[in-house]
């Protein structure tokens, strides 16, 4: 049988093409859409979280919830072991006043190792941030009227209630995306923080440029794993709801798939109406057709298969390499705030598997209607 | 007489051309209906963000977004204030203080904007409806301020309790007022109860005891955010700032503008892979009638003829499937957005993200237009594509017909 059904692959080459062409087309367009998709949220996800919060951040329980110089955690309580103690860096965060010396204004001040926050990755220009040294947000230096090279005093609250004050040149300043933390935000190196707060050698937690599959699982019972969807709300909001509008796009477009692939396959059944009726007026029986076609349907399919996946795969790693751009005011938007305009195409091998196996399974459903239509053949009509 | 011999050859295989419509009708359905559910999805995100957030329309002078200081007041207000309520489209609007300060209690501080109501009974962005403990803002109380859920949480306080707001004065001097929590307020626009906290106008005026501390904002509401009247009150009024909710919420703004334009990407995506099905099955089709083709050329009938048959075949198909297509989209949208698409039963948690489980679809007759338009561009690129391939000479068969 498996014969056979080779043979008549290759009996009508062309049709054996179409079928193939609009299998592997299909899983190729399911492919591509998942990536464009998982790209684009990935790639704003990393814009959005590069600024402040970070992807990801270790700290003592609900120290999210309720921030402050109380709450910090000493140093050292992060254990080497821990899988990603390579590429947490830590940060000490409060607010105090920033001074001119003819005016203050609250700020957020972030102490950080300018070597390893993704703070200052995210920025190419790499920030000069020297012990001793400030960095103020474009917004709050504008408001302070302050040029690199001024000197400011921080003025507040450091640990255990003492009195925090400290005098620092200003060594550059930065654009931040966000509007309130563009007012905000002064940043020191880590060591000048812990003196000026007098928190010893103490840390409110730890940043990370990612959150994959990050877990709390070797980390000591006070500390605790949270990412951007608790970080940043409205974001999580906007993803969410977009996901949901992306999986209706998806189920939509498995309709349209299916619908492609039912037309090819009806009339690829029809054309092959004589031949079914000759076979069964041979005395050939319709479960040897079945399983023939059976066959037929498996091989196609797995053609199918390694193409779409190759040219959908091909395709994906282009776009990574080479990714969409945003057109308008949308672009115009987005570059202005120092966000990305561009959706690099997710590479994830899953992606590949997962959709191809979705368009398989709808192909396969549907090979269910050559079956019903030779179980129905009448053998006698045929001449 | 191509025009008989295209709508014969339509009749005469009913379920070849009947599989075509519907694919074609298939594609404008589906376009027009996912978008509909992202707009349904994403638009009331986008009006909470408006209504309790940003306004349609915000004023300022030109310094105010960078400083956010009180010295960068909008002068002359009233007459300001004015003239913006005669311009034709503008709604409701309202005068407001903004600042930035630190909300602080005897263990720990907060930095946060403040928003100063000088009417209470303007409420243009209707945080009053979203009181969920306590009152409004009262001209009967001393020092009243109502502060988010979030930020009462953090600075565990509640109704009643006493905080000490820092902020600057129009001189720079650092000033600090005692006021008394009045209410809560919880709001569907992620973010908000952390960054504001409402007070009177009145009483940052007489903490600062030392003249007027100007109002720096107006804020205006109008029927979806129209970029003419951004510009003409923009052109009234060429030294202030005039910007609509996306400049204002910035982040979110683009971040919504870029998931839109996905949107649209993605259903292109998909309109195209229908396009390719329907090239697919379409050139199988004509397999089966390449005998036919063959014989029409050899009665006489050139290339160009012929691919003028095939494609007046494609219009017809297509003129008959667009208005279809469209009363189906219609339907569903309208149908699905009265009665609403439940996805309660999907169990996608909705609820924990804050958002209801029941989705409105909807859809600007705009959008129907261009997403329509887009499934008909790409179905005649198909056919065309069909009709070209098929009448090569590469395609026919030596002989007419087999004997």
């Amino acid at each position: 049988m498996l014969q056979i059904a080779w043979r008549n692959i290759w009996r009508n080459p062309s049709r054996t093409l179409f079928a193939i062409l609009a299998l592997s087309g299909a899983i190729t367009f399911a492919i591509l859409l998942r990536a464009t998709q998982k790209g684009q949220h990935d790639s704003l996800v990393k814009g959005l979280t590069s600024g402040f919060t970070g992807a990801a951040r270790i700290q003592k329980k609900g120290y999210w919830e309720e921030p402050g110089l109380e709450h910090s955690i000493s140093e050292t309580i992060l254990p080497p072991s821990y899988h990603y103690f390579k590429k947490a860096s830590p940060r000490l965060e409060s607010y105090a006043l920033v001074n001119n010396g003819e005016q203050s204004i609250p700020g957020l001040i972030i102490g950080l190792k300018p070597d390893s926050d993704p703070l200052v990755e995210a920025y190419a220009k790499k920030l000069k941030i020297p012990p001793g040294g400030l960095v103020l947000a474009e917004g709050l230096s504008s408001a302070l009227n302050a040029n690199i090279g001024d000197t400011l005093i921080i003025l507040g609250q450091g640990y255990h209630a003492t009195q925090a004050a400290g005098k620092y040149p200003v060594t550059d300043i930065l654009k931040v995306s966000a509007p309130i933390l563009n007012r905000q935000l002064v940043l020191l190196d880590l060591g000048s923080a812990q003196e000026l707060f007098a928190t010893g050698k103490m840390v409110s937690g730890w940043i990370l440029s990612e959150d994959d599959h990050l877990e709390a699982s070797g980390l000591p019972e006070e500390l605790e794993v949270i990412n951007w969807r608790t970080m940043i709300p409205w974001l999580e909001q906007a993803l969410f709801a977009d996901s949901i509008a992306s999986l209706v796009v998806q189920v939509m477009l498995y309709l349209v798939i299916a619908f492609g692939l039912f037309g090819t396959i009806m009339m690829m059944t029809a054309e092959r109406k004589r031949e079914f009726q000759t076979m069964l007026s041979f005395g050939c029986m319709r479960k040897k057709i079945i399983s023939m076609i059976c066959m037929e349907t498996l091989i196609i399919s797995l053609i199918a298969l390694a193409i779409g996946i190759l040219v959908g795969g091909a395709i994906s790693l282009y776009g990574h390499e080479h990714p969409l751009k945003y057109i308008g005011e949308t672009a115009r938007g987005l570059e202005n705030m120092g966000l990305p305009s561009v959706i690099p195409l997710a590479t994830d091998p899953w992606i590949w598997i997962r959709q191809s196996f979705a368009v398989l399974l709808i192909s396969l459903g549907l090979s269910v209607y050559p079956i019903w239509y030779v179980l129905r053949l009448k053998p006698i009509e045929s001449r | 007489m191509i025009l008989a011999l295209a709508w014969r050859n339509l009749w005469r295989n009913k379920f070849r051309t009947l599989i075509t419509i519907m694919g074609i009708i298939i594609g404008i359905w589906a376009a027009n209906t996912a978008m509909s559910i992202s707009y349904g999805l994403n638009e009331p995100r986008i009006e909470n963000a408006i209504q309790f957030g940003t306004g349609d329309i915000q004023v300022h002078s030109n310094n105010f977004r960078q400083s956010f200081s009180l010295k960068d007041s909008i002068p002359e207000i009233q007459s300001v204030f004015s003239e913006i309520r005669t311009m034709e489209g503008v709604g409701n609007l309202e005068v407001r203080t903004r600042s930035i300060g630190l909300i602080s209690t005897l263990t720990n501080g907060v930095g946060t904007e403040l928003v100063g109501i000088q009417d209470m009974n303007a409420n243009v962005l209707e945080i009053p409806k979203l009181i969920t403990d306590g009152e409004w803002l009262s001209e009967k109380d001393k020092n009243p301020i109502i502060l988010g859920q979030s930020l009462a949480e953090r600075l565990k306080v509640k109704v009643g309790t006493k905080v000490v707001v820092h902020f600057q004065g129009p001189d720079e001097q650092l000033i600090a007022g005692a006021f008394k929590i009045k209410g809560i307020y919880t709001s569907p626009f992620p973010g908000q109860e952390i960054s504001q906290v409402f007070l009177l106008s009145r009483d940052l005026e007489s903490i600062h005891s030392n003249g007027s501390i100007g109002r720096q904002e107006i804020i205006i509401r109008n029927e979806g955010t129209d970029q003419n009247l951004i510009q003409n009150i923009q052109n009234a009024f060429p030294n202030l700032t005039v910007t609509g909710w996306k400049e204002a919420a910035p982040e979110m703004g683009y971040t919504a503008m870029a998931l839109e334009q996905g949107m649209f990407g993605f259903i292109i995506l998909m309109v195209l892979a229908l396009g390719f099905g329907l090239a697919n099955s379409g050139l199988m089709a004509l397999l089966e009638r390449k005998n036919e083709l063959s014989m029409l050329r050899n009665m006489g009938m050139d290339r160009i003829q012929r691919m003028r048959m095939i494609l007046t075949e494609q219009m017809l198909i297509i003129l008959f499937a667009l208005p279809v297509g469209l009363l189906l989209s219609w339907l569903t949208i309208s149908i699905l957005g009265i009665t609403g698409l439940d996805f309660t039963a999907a169990a996608l948690g909705f609820k924990a993200f804050g958002m209801p489980s029941y989705v409105y679809p909807r859809l600007a007759p705009r959008v129907y237009g261009i997403l329509s338009i887009f499934v008909i561009l790409i179905s005649l690129a198909s056919s065309l594509f069909i009709g070209f391939w098929t009448t090569r000479k590469a395609f026919m068969p030596q002989k007419g017909i087999h004997g």
